[in-house]
């Protein structure tokens, strides 16, 4: 009976009941996009951060040529340091092209070496850490990626030579064209075309290129293959910590795992992990003063509204305590009065919340990478907005009862 | 039984009761007389506990207001007190029957054979916005009626009504009396007291209130 009267008293109060309505949709929809924008912006940065600048590399120079591999032991030594989540070891090796030209008539000094691996399986880069930015992955064809520094050197669809020396103990891949230089060295040459770009990711500095693996071993030859981007052992570790707050410990850590090891060093981007640490301590705050003062706004601009209007037709009531009905059922009125608006006000500010976040995307640019953050409504903020309505429908009621009371019987029906 | 023992109201600087006495028994049907402005309402308002006194002591059957908290004051509201208002009181959103039936919680059978025993079989389900000012009063006054309270107080009944319907309503009041109720009811007409076995005259009452200062 008292939602039938509070819907009656909505409807003849049409205006008013709408103003209602529309300033507690603008605060209820503030209260919910408003910190669901913050959480968003903040799950979608940190989360960025945390599955970059988690990661570590420990890298070999190169300066011998990547003929020395480290032992699976390593790789298991590296695992078992805590907060260590994943460990890739990779097989990194140089890859030259004949800069201009052929082998027939290659000058001394024009071959680029740079250092490659293949993609996927034991030894691979990890498929998961690569981002195209321009191009597409290589799939089964003459292919490669470059990363950003390499892109300087190697254009996009654009095919070149390459070249690989075969050893005097090397099988002769057959479907592969063979050259010797003028100091008899032999060599497997072969096109293949830049098909993607990585883009500049600190991360990726040390792989210039990645080799799609079942067309470089088709062209290599398992043995040749093997030598360089097959076998056990890894001549680059990248390591994922669990949380970036470990990523300097684990580093340590590692580090003195490889203090044997001549030629190794580990890396990680520390301006990332001290910006994303600062980030995270900073923006910790920030996040959470703009939801409370949304709140407070939203709380505080509700209130006002609510009491402002519950001077409106106060004789009613008036008129209702003189014919018997008591102040706490009149409250009762007032109450359900309120919560018809909010829930209806909840109603709507939910579906405009979902419509803003299905229509708002932040993107960053963050090492070449595009960041694309979606805005998600938490359910938090929603459960909390219905609280809301209901808390401040039943204070203002209450408040309402207060002020009338105080007025009193007769002055109430004076406002007729 | 209701007792007003030495009552005085002031409203500012205006006396309007002062060191008033008087009783109500059941049975009674009195007329409370006097010109615009001479404390009708004022006293009506204190029988029906809307205001307080400012002195003196107001008893229903035999409990002193004075002493009662505000939910003893909504039970003797509630139980023993039934008010119509001088300018009729509805609630905009509901209709005349509504106003009965949802306000005082009434069977709908008898607000509709009370209403239409007033003449408002054809604005039953009217809004008061859609009704006249004497409609609205005949609504009011039945509400009134139908709460079946011992005191039945009726500010100015006959104002805005024609002559046939301040007939009907002043039978209506005067059986309420005759089954035991109290009816007092306020007019500014001296020939409307001819309704009432008693009379207080305001006029002359506000008249020695404010002499009483000088």
């Amino acid at each position: 009976m008292m939602t039938n009267i509070a819907l009656r008293r909505m409807r003849k109060e049409r205006i008013w009941s709408l103003a209602i309505i529309g300033l507690l949709i603008v605060g209820l929809t503030a209260w919910i996009i408003v910190p669901s924008i913050s959480a968003s912006l903040q799950e979608g940065l940190s989360s960025y951060s945390n599955s970059i600048a988690t990661y570590m590399f420990v890298y070999n120079t190169g300066e011998d040529g990547f003929k020395s591999r480290i032992s699976e032991n390593v790789t298991n030594d590296i695992i078992s340091v805590e907060g260590v989540q994943e460990v890739y070891p990779i097989l990194i090796n140089f890859s030259s092209f004949i800069e201009n030209g052929n082998m027939t008539n290659l000058p001394k000094g024009a071959i680029v070496m740079v250092e490659s691996a293949v993609i996927g399986g034991h030894g691979g880069f990890p498929q998961s850490l690569i981002v195209i930015s321009e191009g597409k992955l290589p799939e089964n064809e003459a292919g490669f990626l470059t990363n950003g520094v390499a892109s300087g050197t190697f254009s996009m669809n654009t095919t070149y030579t390459a070249i690989f020396e075969l050893s005097s103990e090397d099988e002769r891949p057959n479907s592969t064209d063979l050259y010797k230089d003028f100091l008899g060295r032999e060599y497997v040459q072969f096109n293949a075309t830049a098909v993607g770009k990585m883009p500049y990711n600190p991360i990726l500095q040390q792989v210039y290129i990645l080799w799609n693996s079942t067309f470089l071993r088709q062209k290599l030859g398992d043995q040749l293959y093997d030598q360089t981007f097959g076998g056990e052992g890894g001549t680059l570790f990248i390591v994922k910590a669990e949380d970036i707050n470990q990523v300097k410990t684990i580093a340590s850590k590692i580090a003195s795992i490889f203090d044997n090891y001549l030629g190794y060093s580990v890396v990680y981007d520390q301006a990332t992990v001290a910006a994303q640490l600062s980030f995270q301590s900073g923006s910790g705050i920030l996040f959470n003063l703009i939801g409370i003062t949304s709140l407070f706004s939203v709380v505080s601009m509700v209130f006002l509204i609510t009491y402002l209007f519950s001077g409106r037709r106060s004789w009613e009531a008036g008129l209702l305590v003189t014919q018997g009905w008591s102040w706490r059922r009149v409250t009762k009125l007032f109450f359900y009065y309120y919560i018809v608006l909010g829930i209806i006000s909840v109603a709507i500010s939910t579906v405009i919340s979902l419509i803003i976040a299905s229509q708002i995307g932040y993107s960053f640019q963050v090492y070449g990478n595009t960041l694309t953050v979606a805005i998600l409504i938490s359910p938090y903020m929603l459960a909390s907005g219905i609280v809301i309505a209901l808390l401040v429908s039943g204070v203002v009621a209450y408040f309402a009862l207060w002020r009338m009371k105080k007025i009193g019987l007769d002055n109430l029906l004076r406002e007729y | 039984m209701i007792k007003l023992q030495s009552i005085s109201k002031s409203y500012g600087s205006i006396k309007v009761l002062e060191d008033f006495t008087f009783g109500f028994k059941a049975g009674d049907t009195v007329c409370i007389l006097g010109h615009s402005g001479s404390g009708k309402s004022t006293l009506l308002k204190l029988i029906a506990l809307i205001t307080k006194p400012d002195r003196g002591s107001l008893t229903i059957d035999g409990r002193n207001i004075n002493g009662l908290n505000e939910a003893e004051l909504e039970e003797l509201r509630r139980e023993k007190i039934a008010y119509s208002f001088q300018e009729p009181l509805l609630i905009p959103y509901m209709t005349a029957l509504e106003n009965l039936t949802e306000v005082i919680e009434v069977q709908n059978g008898k607000a509709v054979e009370l209403l239409s025993q007033l003449g408002l079989s054809n604005r039953l389900n009217h809004q008061p916005s859609k009704m006249s000012v004497g409609e609205k009063k005949r609504v009011d006054i039945a509400r009134a009626v139908l709460k079946k309270s011992v005191l039945l107080v009726v500010d100015e009944p006959l104002s805005s009504l024609d002559p046939a319907t301040s007939l009907k309503v002043m039978a209506l009041l005067r059986k309420h009396a005759e089954a035991g109720g109290i009816v007092v009811y306020s007019s500014v007409e001296p020939s409307d007291a001819r309704f009432a076995g008693r009379v207080i005259n305001m006029s002359i009452i506000c008249a020695q209130a404010n002499n009483s200062v000088t």
